[in-house]
């Protein structure tokens, strides 16, 4: 059995319209007509320890609700969900203790405390020994570069410096996963990229499971191994990144930079030039018609090619795109 | 003028789009006013009048003030003292208009709305259980009317003033809590001052709050003589001079106070 | 014993926050202190000038009063802040941040989100208890200090339970304060010897929302008063067992709102 492990599992909830008017409102005491919505839709997936996995989908996919699951905050309409052992919402307090959540831009710090003091509070209530929380806030203080902010209280932190401490807070107990949901929305370039980096960093150094909800395909591209995707509660994809790009990108862009003075030349129809830079062009083509090979060839026979570059699709584009079908 | 109506106008509908609130508030009035009857009739415990006060004026008492405390509660200190913390205040000096008139027309927005929707409906109510007595001369009515307006005048002007300080302060201060409490005591809204030790009455006397809830009452109820009502607006007036200069030497100091710093 | 020295925890570092705004502490504190000391000396003045109330002295209501603030006060310091606030936790999502620590929900929301503040009402009710009992000559013998600590916690519990029962529909209706704002009203009823009122209310207050047991029922067991009306003169005894009744129904209740909405939820 894999570490993480999820069984056909739905989950339904009920959604009450809004009734206008008084005579709907006190009928709405009585009865309340309802709709029945399903977040999640029968997914199944199996993660293993030490994984980095994303989680992604538009809003309103079902990312949270799965991961409320998964902590054992909400309990499946159907479907089996196993843990490390244990079913989340049968046992929710021990398998709270060996998982760290970070919920978006939501602060579990004391506003007016130095993050210290609420280390110290979590020492006690995640029971972690003398030794390893010593240890852990010493390397966590380093690894999010946190010395200079340590000891002021919250208040006077900004956002990007608050969701590191809330991140190393999550870490304290080294709990075996962790959950971040949006754990760099809204941030700047430098604290997306420290968190990215502390990440990487505690699942190599620690074997911690991670699994991340994110909009920022920067994060998945820098931190994952695995996608999952899911769209109105369905599982889309599940593989790796390069399996990824390879399912959903129809297109690839070759980068021409051309001698000082010569002109573009496209005579095949199945080449699009995207974009002019002086020198260099952009021409997108679409491996479905034409292979990459066979583009190549046919452009610099007709030009005078100093230098070409392939790039990969971004998986920004990709994702935009598939949610747009 | 017809700016401010129109503030008036805006804040009044956006009170009305909480309609739930507005019925568990009427709920709350309800049991307040409910409570207060029942206290006064086992007070008077079947008894004609104490002090020259019959149990048929303090129900009177108790229903006409459900509408006059709603057209006299204000919040606007607060909200101003809010609103010089978070700095939005500065919005509201960039509008051409008075600040003190806009405060006020949006205070008394949320009043109208309060007793249009709440006072008055449970006023009906108590009048068709308990009985209710109209001022059976024209004159007293309007008198009661010109005092209340003045009352509600010079509690305004107090809170305004009130919300002044935090100019200074930079600290919402539970200044409301200590402006209600001095209504509380110095104006008679919960135990009318007829009833009043006579250190304690006297006191009130040399103080604006009487004059903002319990003397326009006091008119309703036909307690004072017209010329006796006249006197009474008459220091209503000059309370009111008095506040005007207050604030309008407070506003000067602001004025300066926000060139030096350049706000 | 290591879990309740966690809670603990939590309630020192609530105090320690509140300390931090020092000045803006005690003005607040002095506000509350004044407001509630001016109603009391109000209700002490109207009593006063009429002789009493249904038979009940000045002194004999400011006592009510006081027994009705004290355990307002004891149940306000724990669940004033979780129970006004959990629908607004419950919406943010941060009601989902407390189910993810390996602690009881109850005891770590009661906890951390401990309201030092009511300190204020103690600071008030507790002399005027003193007041009052010098006042009608109620000796301080063992039996009485005894009898009032069980009427204090009693009425703490009834108080907290009302708390609770009005804060749970949170868990599936949007916002229940609403509800919880009529409750705070009915307290006012508390102010007063229930004798005044109509029978009905007399019930309601007795057997569905018992505010009757918090100082009407056991005061006259200090007063030595036989004003029950269609009562029993035991009720004068029941208050901590009412308050246990009503509390272990609430916190039934609070487990029904929880796995509700674990189900329920999204």
């Amino acid at each position: 059995m894999a570490f993480i492990e999820m069984q056909n599992v739905t989950k339904q909830f009920r959604v009450y319209p809004r009734q206008k008017g008084f005579a709907n409102a006190l009928k709405s005491l009585v009865y309340k007509p309802y709709e029945i919505k399903t977040a999640v839709d029968g997914i199944d997936f199996s993660i293993a320890k030490g994984e980095l996995v994303g989680y992604i989908g538009a809003n309103g996919a079902g990312k949270s609700t799965t991961i409320k699951m998964l902590s054992g905050i909400l309990v499946p309409t159907s479907g089996q969900i196993e843990v490390g052992g244990l079913v989340p919402h049968e046992n929710r307090k021990r398998n709270a203790g060996r998982i760290g959540v970070v919920f978006g831009q939501r602060s579990q710090l004391y506003w007016d405390l130095p993050m210290e003091e609420t280390f110290d509070l979590y020492k006690r209530m995640y029971k972690i020994d003398a030794a390893a929380f010593k240890r852990n806030v010493q390397f966590f203080v380093e690894l999010l570069d946190m010395q200079e902010f340590v000891r002021r209280p919250t208040r006077q932190l900004s956002l990007g410096q608050k969701m590191r401490a809330n991140l190393a807070l999550a870490m304290l107990h080294d709990p075996e996963i962790l959950y971040l949901d949006e754990p760099t929305i809204g941030l700047d370039v430098v604290a997306k990229s420290k968190i990215r980096k502390f990440i990487r960093e505690i699942n190599r150094e620690k074997a911690t499971t991670v699994i991340l909800t994110t909009h920022d395909m920067n994060d998945i591209e820098e931190i994952c191994d695995r996608l999952i995707m899911i769209d109105h509660g369905r599982k889309m994809f599940d593989g790796t990144l390069h399996e990824f790009k390879q399912t959903y990108s129809d297109s690839t862009i070759v980068i021409l930079d051309l001698e000082e003075d010569a002109a573009l030349q496209v005579s095949d129809g199945r080449l699009k030039v995207i974009q002019e830079d002086g020198q260099r062009k952009y021409v997108s083509i679409d491996k479905n018609i034409i292979s990459l090979v066979d583009a190549i060839t046919q452009l610099a026979q007709t030009n005078r090619i100093r230098e070409v570059n392939v790039k990969e699709p971004d998986i920004e584009d990709t994702v935009r795109r598939i949610f747009e079908k | 003028m017809g700016t401010y109506l129109l503030f008036l106008q805006k804040s009044f509908q956006q009170k009305f789009v909480y309609r739930t609130s507005a019925y568990i508030y009427l709920l709350s009035t309800c049991l307040r006013v409910f409570i207060m009857v029942n206290v006064w009739t086992a007070l008077y415990a079947g008894r004609d009048s104490i002090n020259g006060v019959s149990l048929m004026d303090m129900l009177n008492f108790i229903v006409i003030s459900a509408i006059v405390s709603a057209l006299t509660q204000t919040r606007m200190g607060d909200k101003i003292a809010a609103k010089v913390v978070d700095g939005t205040i500065a919005v509201d000096f960039l509008r051409p208009i008075r600040f003190k008139y806009f405060v006020y027309a949006d205070q008394l927005g949320e009043n109208l709305y309060q007793v249009l929707l709440n006072a008055l409906p449970v006023c009906i109510l108590a009048a068709l259980i308990y009985g209710f007595e109209m001022p059976a001369d024209p004159l007293m009515l309007s008198l009661f009317i010109v005092c209340l307006f003045f009352g509600i005048l010079i509690i305004f002007s107090i809170n305004y003033i009130v919300g002044l300080i935090s100019f200074w302060s930079k600290a919402a201060h539970p200044t409301s809590w200590f402006l209600l409490t001095a209504v509380t005591l110095f104006g008679g809204t919960f135990v009318p001052i007829w009833f009043y030790p006579d250190i304690l009455r006297e006191v009130t006397l040399f103080l604006p709050f009487r004059l903002i809830y319990f003397e326009p009452i006091n008119i309703y109820l036909g307690r004072v003589t017209p010329s006796e009502a006249m006197s009474i607006i008459v220091i209503q007036l000059a309370w009111l001079v008095v506040l005007w200069l207050v604030e309008r030497f407070m506003w000067s100091k602001i004025q300066t106070k926000l060139t030096v710093q350049g706000g | 014993m290591h879990t309740f020295k966690l809670y603990l925890e939590f309630i020192k570092i609530r105090i320690v926050s509140h300390i931090e705004y020092r000045k803006m502490f005690l003005f607040w504190f002095f506000a509350q202190w004044i407001a509630y000391g001016v109603q009391l000396l109000l209700i002490w003045v109207m009593v006063h000038r009429f002789q009493d109330i249904q038979g009940w002295k000045p002194f004999e209501v400011v006592l009510l009063y006081a027994l009705s603030l004290n355990s307002y006060a004891l149940a306000g310091f724990f669940f004033y802040n979780p129970c006004t606030q959990l629908s607004h936790l419950v919406r943010t999502g941060e009601f989902d941040e407390i189910l993810t620590r390996p602690l009881n929900p109850f005891l770590y929301l009661v906890s951390r989100e401990f309201n030092f503040g009511y300190i204020t009402h103690v600071v008030l009710a507790v002399p005027v208890t003193v007041v009052s009992f010098v006042m009608l000559d109620i000796p301080f013998t063992f039996t009485n200090i005894l009898m009032l600590l069980l009427i204090l916690i009693g009425g703490a519990l009834i108080q907290g339970a009302v708390f609770l029962f009005t804060s749970v529909p949170a868990f599936w209706i949007v916002d229940s304060n609403g509800m919880q704002n009529v409750l705070f009203q009915f307290r006012d009823f508390a102010n007063y010897p229930l004798s005044i009122y109509h029978k009905s209310i007399q019930i309601l207050l007795t057997f569905v929302i018992p505010f009757a047991f918090i100082n009407f029922y056991p005061a006259q067991f200090f007063l030595g008063k036989q004003d029950f009306s269609v009562f029993h003169p035991a009720f004068q005894f029941m208050t901590p067992l009412v308050g246990l009744v009503m509390f272990a129904l609430a916190l039934w209740f609070w487990h029904f709102g929880i796995n509700r909405y674990k189900s329920t939820g999204s």
